[in-house]
């Protein structure tokens, strides 16, 4: 018996079968026949075989006549060419939301995992180079020719921006008096340099601080270390408690928190060092962030644990979130937080509409739009994690228009066929760095971000559908509590 | 017959998040921008 095609995904759980329809964006609950009956694209559900029951085959035609299990296909369209001019048109009127400036290459450590570590294909590495102050000057002109925002955010990266002190204030200084509107600035530190007058800097100018912290001295001294092989731990936590000292109120509204998760992970003792330092880390942003796999030479067991491994890691971690869920235990941020919440949120959250055709594919950014990346040469690229092979500009002409409208044209002829038939197309959050390679992109790479990506929305759209069986309001009440913050 | 289960609940005015600039990856974190999109955090696997 031949299987039935749709858009969507079987989900299953221990006692019921669901369809995810990508068309309606909804949840249908099915029973095993017509389970066994609907294709899959990538069959993790062990289900039977479709054994052409007619009334199995009737519950199908009359979810067809009510618009659901759609057999077609959407076409997909990533900025489809009739909205490009008005694309470019918005993005040489707007600029930037937000401009990163790439003060220097240089760096204090020497992490294997650093996206600048020479082990990324197309990425610069470290040196000495920084920026100048005519390309400071020249950014910064740039970027208030758009001179029509409420408010404008700078941000500073490096290599590590606190080498360059005297540049990171001139820099400051410079934007105060140049700026139409406010100016909010943010930095990104490896956290060994916040002596006390540094502190007292950051301080003065209100500067937003993302420090880099991976957990505890064993874990975060694996790999953030200087050049000479010493773990940066004990540095980075004088800092960050030296800060706090200096002006709490500071560090409590300004200061978040960046954690590489490289393998092999160590989650549960990340979480373990938050809960111990609740007054460094309660109610503070958490990020964590994967070591990208490639374009980079990285050994694998840098990058991610085996999939058995990871699974039960992340499982041990779950069951503590699913507690939190069911007995509204909300909590800060911490790692059970950061690992889970965003994504149920945001499957719950999503949109009722049904899908349009032609689709859109989703996860890309404009580049420039939201966010630009000056460079120490003052080039514009899409920002500092794609490395230096696709520029936009510079900060003397603005932005190249040619050379957006190619990057939207290779998106469009890669994800027209990589999209299409995809069932986790309205979930998707692929970026330029997942199949960059070098000058051009590879669809290979994008298939292997595809297979993980469905992966995960896989598990998370079946343990969403397990609380919401124990729990119907368990999502609503959980994104109340989020609105409240 | 089939049903819609766990309907979704959008908080903000429906949309796709089709057009430009409303880059969904949140991996914004190494420049500091402290993005609000979702996902900065959850695709470690």
């Amino acid at each position: 018996m031949k299987e039935e095609k749709w858009l969507g995904k079987k989900i299953r759980t221990a006692n019921h079968c669901y369809l995810y329809d990508v068309w309606t964006n909804q949840l249908l609950e099915t029973d095993e026949k017509v389970f066994a009956l609907l294709a899959d694209q990538e069959p993790y559900e062990a289900c039977g075989k479709a054994n052409g029951d007619p009334l199995a085959q009737q519950e199908v035609t009359d979810a067809r006549a009510r618009g659901f299990l759609s057999p077609a296909m959407p076409d997909i369209c990533c900025f489809s060419q009739d909205r490009v001019p008005a694309y470019l048109d918005q993005l040489r009127r707007k600029g930037p939301d937000h401009l990163t400036l790439n003060l220097t290459r240089r760096c204090n450590l020497s992490c294997r995992y650093c996206a600048y570590s020479g082990a990324y294909e197309g990425n610069p590495t470290h040196g000495a180079d920084r920026m100048s102050e005519e390309v400071i000057t020249a950014a910064l002109d740039f970027y208030f020719s758009f001179s029509q925002k409420s408010q404008y955010s700078i941000g500073f990266y490096g290599g590590e921006p606190l080498l360059e002190a005297a540049l990171l204030r001139r820099a400051i200084r410079e934007a105060r008096a140049k700026a139409p509107a406010e100016v909010v600035f943010r930095l990104t530190t490896n956290g060994t340099l916040l002596d006390e007058e540094m502190c007292r800097f950051l301080i003065e100018e209100d500067v937003r601080l993302m420090i880099s912290i991976d957990g505890p001295p064993a874990v975060h001294d694996r790999y953030r270390r200087y050049a000479d092989g010493r773990g940066t731990f004990a540095d980075v936590w004088q800092g960050i408690l030296r800060i706090w000292e200096m002006d709490s109120q500071y560090a409590a509204q300004r200061i978040s928190y960046n954690v590489v998760a490289a393998a092999p992970l160590a989650l549960a003792e990340i979480q373990a060092f938050w809960q111990a330092y609740p007054q460094i880390f309660s109610g503070q942003r958490l990020s964590i962030v994967k070591v990208n796999g490639h374009p980079s030479t990285l050994p694998a067991e840098i990058v991610r644990d085996e999939v058995a491994e990871f699974e039960k890691k992340r499982d041990r971690l779950y069951q503590e979130f699913k507690k939190r869920a069911l007995t509204r235990a909300w909590q800060d941020e911490d790692v059970v937080t950061a690992m889970f919440r965003d994504d149920f949120l945001t499957f719950h959250q999503r949109s009722n509409l049904r899908l349009e055709n032609p689709a859109p594919s989703h996860g890309q950014c404009l580049p420039g739009d939201p966010k630009c990346m000056v460079d120490i040469d003052g080039a514009l690229y899409m920002c500092e994690r794609v490395g230096v092979d696709r520029k936009i500009g510079t900060v003397w002409d603005g932005y190249s228009l040619p050379a957006v409208e190619k990057i939207l044209a290779d998106y469009n002829a890669l994800f027209s066929e990589a999209c299409r038939g995809c069932w986790a197309l309205r979930l998707c959050n692929k970026c330029f760095v997942h199949f960059r390679q070098e000058d051009t992109f590879a669809a290979e790479r994008l298939a292997d971000f595809c297979r993980s990506m469905r992966k995960r929305w896989h598990w998370i759209i079946a343990r969403y559908c397990e609380l919401r069986e124990e729990d119907p309001e368990v999502f609503r009440a959980m994104s109340d509590a989020v609105e409240r913050r | 017959m089939m049903e819609v289960r766990f309907p979704a609940e959008p908080v903000e005015e429906e949309k796709e998040a089709i057009v430009a600039g409303e880059c969904k990856c949140g991996r914004c974190t190494r420049s500091g921008e402290q993005s609000d999109s979702t996902m900065a955090s959850s695709d470690i696997g």
